[in-house]
């Protein structure tokens, strides 16, 4: 094993940071200043330098021939699955609208059975007598459920229903 | 114009493979394909390098590409595009490290087999022995060294071999791993404390017996091996005999 480093860890970072290239100009001269006073910097950074170019004998991948032929077609893959589930899901949504709005539409066919929802047919036109009778009397519209014929709704009508001696 | 668009414009007259990625963003396949087999080696050692598996570094590579086209619609060039690469890369060996310590069984394969099942002392007294030949030497030596990497924590492996490979500044290995430069700073000096203490054997033996051919193919394809990055060596750097 190799001598413990005669640097505390943050000389080291210093000296590491210069031989990178990574300080600046102040700071790289300190360093170098110390390296040529001091021969425990020149050999740590010996080392450290020599340890570094150890790792040019790591190994470089190569891509395959194939590797570029082979990506491109699962990009391609991909998008068409992508699309796939694209349109699957588009279709689910519409499925499930169409699904909630028949479900709605019956919900209320059977809750409204006997009470039919919509009117069977058109209210007739022109109104009839009575009814263009009632609008004619905008005040008794409050007491319309009291009413228990149109007769009544005719006498009030008549003017004279209220005078003296009638 | 908007401030983004002259930014991407600046990025891309700076770093080709910015201009490159922005064909990508427009739909460009030709470029997409261009970009992988730009990067597909480097990737691919970077990753190799993470999770120590050829095979999985190979799907991972891929994965990683496949990302870059899925979020191509989303890259705003504001760093070179190597950096948004590794990010993406850094971010996937993340999983795999979380998968790996959920199922510890999973482990680093430098050192399932051959000579690398030896200890670090035992391959230092065969690399010395007198009988290998140049070849057999550097293959040993490149065993060893992947070991040593192999032994350093997930983020100092990363740091290491995005500063080794890619010739990294700190600032971009911060962005990638989304720390300080000052972490970063630390993190490479402490890898490097251990790479000095698990190699130093080795490189005593290489002091003595002179430089190794390194120009000898000894990478995971059998593949010629590129130059290595020389980095600026600054004034008191220098081997000292």
């Amino acid at each position: 094993m190799s001598e413990p480093s005669p640097l505390s860890e943050q000389e080291r970072e210093e000296l590491i940071a210069y031989l990178d290239g990574e300080l600046d100009t102040q700071a790289a001269r300190a360093v170098e200043e110390k390296l040529q006073r001091d021969p425990a910097w020149r050999r740590e950074a010996e080392q450290l330098q020599a340890t570094w170019e150890m790792l040019d004998f790591l190994p470089q991948a190569h891509a395959p021939a194939s590797f570029t032929e082979r990506t491109l077609t699962f990009l391609q893959a991909s998008q068409a699955r992508q699309l796939r589930y694209r349109r699957l899901r588009r279709n689910l949504v519409y499925t499930a609208w169409a699904a909630a709005v028949i479900l709605s539409a019956l919900t209320g066919f059977w809750s409204g059975r006997g009470h039919p929802v919509f009117p069977s047919a058109e209210p007739p036109w022109p109104p009839s007598e009575e009814v263009l009778l009632l609008l004619q009397h905008r005040e008794y519209w409050p007491y319309y459920d009291k009413l228990s014929s149109f007769s009544f709704l005719r006498q009030l009508d008549q003017a004279d229903l209220f005078e003296e001696g009638s | 114009m908007p401030a983004q668009s002259q930014t991407s414009i600046q990025m891309a007259l700076r770093d080709p493979d910015v201009a490159l990625m922005l064909r990508v963003r427009d739909d460009d396949a030709q470029a997409f394909e261009e970009l992988v087999r730009r990067y597909q080696d480097r990737l691919l050692t970077v990753m190799y390098h993470l999770v120590g598996n050829r095979d999985e570094a190979d799907d991972l590579a891929q994965e990683v590409f496949l990302r870059v086209y899925r979020h191509r619609k989303e890259y705003h060039p504001q760093a070179k595009f190597s950096t948004w690469l590794f990010t993406i890369a850094h971010h996937l060996a993340q999983n795999v490290y979380r998968r790996r310590q959920r199922k510890p069984e999973a482990q680093l394969d430098l050192t399932d087999s051959g000579m690398l099942a030896q200890q670090p002392q035992e391959r230092w007294r065969a690399a010395m022995s007198p009988a290998p030949d140049a070849q057999l030497r550097h293959e040993e030596l490149s065993q060893v060294v992947q070991e040593a990497i192999a032994q350093l924590n997930d983020r100092q492996r990363l740091a290491v071999v995005l500063n080794k490979f890619e010739d990294m500044s700190y600032q971009e290995i911060a962005d990638i791993m989304q720390i300080s430069v000052k972490a970063v700073k630390s993190l490479l000096s402490r890898a490097r404390a251990q790479l000095r203490q698990l190699l130093a054997p080795y490189v005593q033996m290489e002091m003595r017996s002179g430089p190794l051919p390194r120009a000898l193919s000894h990478n995971a394809t059998d593949a010629p091996r590129p130059p290595a990055v020389s980095k600026p060596q600054p004034q008191g750097a220098e081997r000292h005999e």
